[in-house]
Order: structure tokens, then C-alpha cells, then sequence
């Protein structure tokens, strides 16, 4: 579908032109068509909704505890690491 | 001795009159107090937009996690009215063990996270406070791999641990006072209703566009600590980019965030060359495939 992918951002890494490279253009081409059949969830909807207790505890059942994700990571050989979080751009140029 | 009586019950009176009108204005100026404290640490927010900082000034205005929770619980009901869940276990069961791995690594491991897939072809997700986080059929659908799917699910985890939407309801008159209030008012459903507006309103809501930036910047290095590719958060927002800004399917989400375009403008100058050489995984393989 779409064909830039990291390694062709990374090259251009180390300024803003990695990721700006990826962006649309502010257009949107209109490449990524969403498939058809299953309503939308605009506003409207969001705030008539009613509350759904089944469908909450149906989700609630599905909780996964830490140790369980855990197992989850190494199974796809996932190795957690440190890292810090990213400061705003604004603030760090500051 | 009458004269003496009524002399003794005027000053009385007057002292009466006195004491109440000094708890009254105590009162006043103790909610005042409040407010101008509220609205101090709020305006310091908006100056600094800082995530520790941030994180550290709303805990002062902050509400406890039993009652984060409640008013979450409320939320994700509400949403779940308007679309329920994907019928497909495996997928529900997928999605909460990436979930629960990238949450894993961040400052608040130990929530009880959940995490759904619900039936939208609309290009969405969405955080509710204490830890329920959403993405739509739609969404889902447009993942290529486990890695994008953790940088989604990372950016709705940053809204969380930032409580973003917490200091929403925290701008409204609602729980002007914070917390204790809202302690004392939480007592069933209706009433924490009447806290967060109608139905799931609350996550139609736009943040501010520096928390939008802020839950961007803390899913990739959530999803570089948990182990992924870091740059896969970008790659979905490349791919949302693309739509069409008529595109139905996109209004909301359009309407709510800043465009793609601009996020990869701030993520490029905030990741610049940090992550470059973080090596993750994007599990290809794994990825579980929506069924249509």
C-alpha cells in the first residue's frame, strides 16, 4: 500500500526530514479507502450513547496481568530496555 | 433589668451576625483560594508542556485512582454503547497482551489496563481514564504488524499516565473542587454521569494539541522499551495521512488531532537522532489479522 518505509526515513534522519517525508502533503491522496458495511462513530453517536454493562464486563474479562504480558513478550522474544522519554522540542530548545 | 436583657440579647445578635458573615466569607475565600491555586497550576501546565512536569502538577490537583477509575469505568461503558466489541476472543485476547506489555513499561505498570477492539470502520482509538483504551475495526485493520499496533495502543496509554482527559473534566465547573469532591459526590452511576456529560461526549472532545504531541513523543519510547520498532507509530501515521480529508471514515479523528503531518513534524524533531539506533521488532508474523 504504501511503500516508505524506515530505512528510506532513516537515511534522512538526524533532522525533521526523516518523518517529513513521510507526511502527505496535508492533502491526503486518498490512497487508504476504509471498507464499507460497518457504521462510523461520529459525535452524535458518542454522546447518546448508553451504557453498556454486558459489553464492559466482557472487556474487563479479557485483562491480561502483568506477568502473563510478560510471558506474551518472550514468547516473540521481545527484550524490554531502558529509555527515556522524549522532551518536548519546544521545551528542550529552549 | 428588661434594658439590660435586650442591651445583652442586641450584642448577642450582633456577634451572631458577625460570626456567620466570617464563615461565609471564609468559605468564599477558601473556594476562591482554590480556584486561583487550580487555575495557577493549569496555566503553568499550558506554559511547560513538559511531561514530568505536567504529570507532577496535576497530581496536586489530582483525584485518587479508585475514583479515576470509576469515572473511566463510566466512560468505556458509555463508548461501548455506541460500538461494541469485536466478537473475536483471540483478537480481544491479542491486543491486551501488546497492550498490557507496553503499559508494562510505563510509570504506571501496575493498573489494570483493558484494552478492545470495537466494531467502527472509522479510523479511531480511544483513552478513558484508568487505563480502558480503544481502536476501532477500522483502525485495526490498517495495522501491518504488531509493532504498529503498539504504537497505536502506546499513544492511547500516554493519554492515560498524562490523565489528559482527567484535566479536561478537571476544567469543567463539574469538580471545580478536585478530588474531595468528587469523593464525597461519587456514589453511583447517575452521579458520576452527570461528571462526565453526556453518553462518551468526553472522548469526542479535542485535547489540547500539545497532549496530542505529548501521547506521540511517549508511544515510541514505550514501544522502544517494550522491545518494538520504534518507528512503526510514524508509519501508521503516514498511512492515516493518506486519506482523503473528506474521507468519512477519517472525520473524527481529523476533527480531534492534529494532522498526521504536522505529528510527524514534531515527532521528526523530538526523536531526531535519539532513536535511530534503538533495533526493535515489528512481528510481522505474529500479528493477528482482523477477520473482515
Amino acid at each position: 500500500m504504501l511503500n516508505v518505509r524506515k530505512e528510506g526515513m532513516r537515511k534522512d534522519s538526524g533532522d525533521i526530514g526523516g518523518l517529513l517525508s513521510m507526511a502527505s502533503g496535508r492533502a491526503g491522496t486518498g490512497k487508504v479507502v476504509a471498507t464499507t458495511g460497518i457504521r462510523g462513530l461520529d459525535e452524535v453517536e458518542l454522546k447518546s450513547a448508553k451504557y453498556n454493562e454486558t459489553e464492559l464486563n466482557l472487556v474487563e474479562s479479557y485483562a491480561i496481568n502483568r506477568a502473563d504480558a510478560q510471558l506474551f513478550a518472550i514468547q516473540g522474544k521481545l527484550v524490554a530496555r531502558q529509555f527515556d522519554y522524549l522532551p518536548s522540542p519546544e521545551v528542550s530548545s529552549k | 433589668m428588661i434594658v439590660l436583657m435586650k442591651a445583652i440579647m442586641k450584642y448577642l445578635l450582633v456577634a451572631a451576625l458577625t460570626l456567620a458573615c466570617s464563615a461565609a466569607w471564609s468559605f468564599d475565600f477558601e473556594e476562591e483560594f482554590t480556584k486561583i491555586l487550580k487555575d495557577g497550576v493549569q496555566k503553568k501546565i499550558e506554559e511547560k508542556s513538559d511531561a514530568a512536569t505536567s504529570s507532577a502538577l496535576l497530581g496536586l490537583v489530582g483525584i485518587s485512582q479508585e475514583e479515576e477509575i470509576t469515572i473511566g469505568r463510566q466512560i468505556a461503558g458509555n463508548l461501548l454503547g455506541a460500538s461494541a466489541l469485536v466478537k473475536d476472543r483471540s483478537l480481544q485476547i491479542y491486543v491486551n497482551n501488546v497492550g498490557r506489555w507496553v503499559a508494562s513499561q510505563s510509570e504506571r505498570p501496575d493498573l489494570t489496563w483493558h484494552f478492545g477492539v470495537i466494531e467502527s470502520n472509522d479510523v479511531n482509538a480511544f483513552a478513558s481514564p484508568g487505563g480502558y483504551i480503544f481502536l476501532t475495526r477500522g483502525l485495526y485493520s490498517l495495522l501491518q504488524n504488531e509493532a504498529e499496533l503498539a504504537g497505536v495502543l502506546g499513544h492511547e496509554i500516554g493519554h492515560v499516565i498524562r490523565k489528559h482527559h482527567l484535566k479536561i473534566l478537571q476544567q469543567s465547573s463539574l469538580i471545580d473542587l478536585g478530588g474531595k469532591l468528587i469523593s464525597r459526590q461519587i456514589g453511583g452511576s447517575d452521579k458520576v454521569q452527570k461528571l462526565i456529560g453526556n453518553g462518551a461526549e468526553i472522548v469526542a472532545r479535542s485535547l489540547d494539541k500539545n497532549a496530542e504531541f505529548e501521547a506521540d513523543r511517549i508511544a515510541v519510547v514505550l514501544a522502544a522499551r517494550a522491545g518494538y520498532d520504534a518507528f512503526a507509530l510514524p508509519e501508521v501515521l503516514q498511512q492515516i495521512g493518506h486519506f482523503a480529508k473528506d474521507d468519512g471514515s477519517v472525520a473524527l479523528l481529523f476533527k480531534t488531532h492534529p494532522h498526521p503531518d504536522d505529528r510527524l513534524e514534531k515527532l521528526g524533531l523530538a526523536m531526531s537522532d535519539r532513536l535511530e539506533d534503538v533495533k526493535g521488532k515489528t512481528l510481522v508474523a505474529r500479528f493477528y489479522r482482523i477477520k473482515p
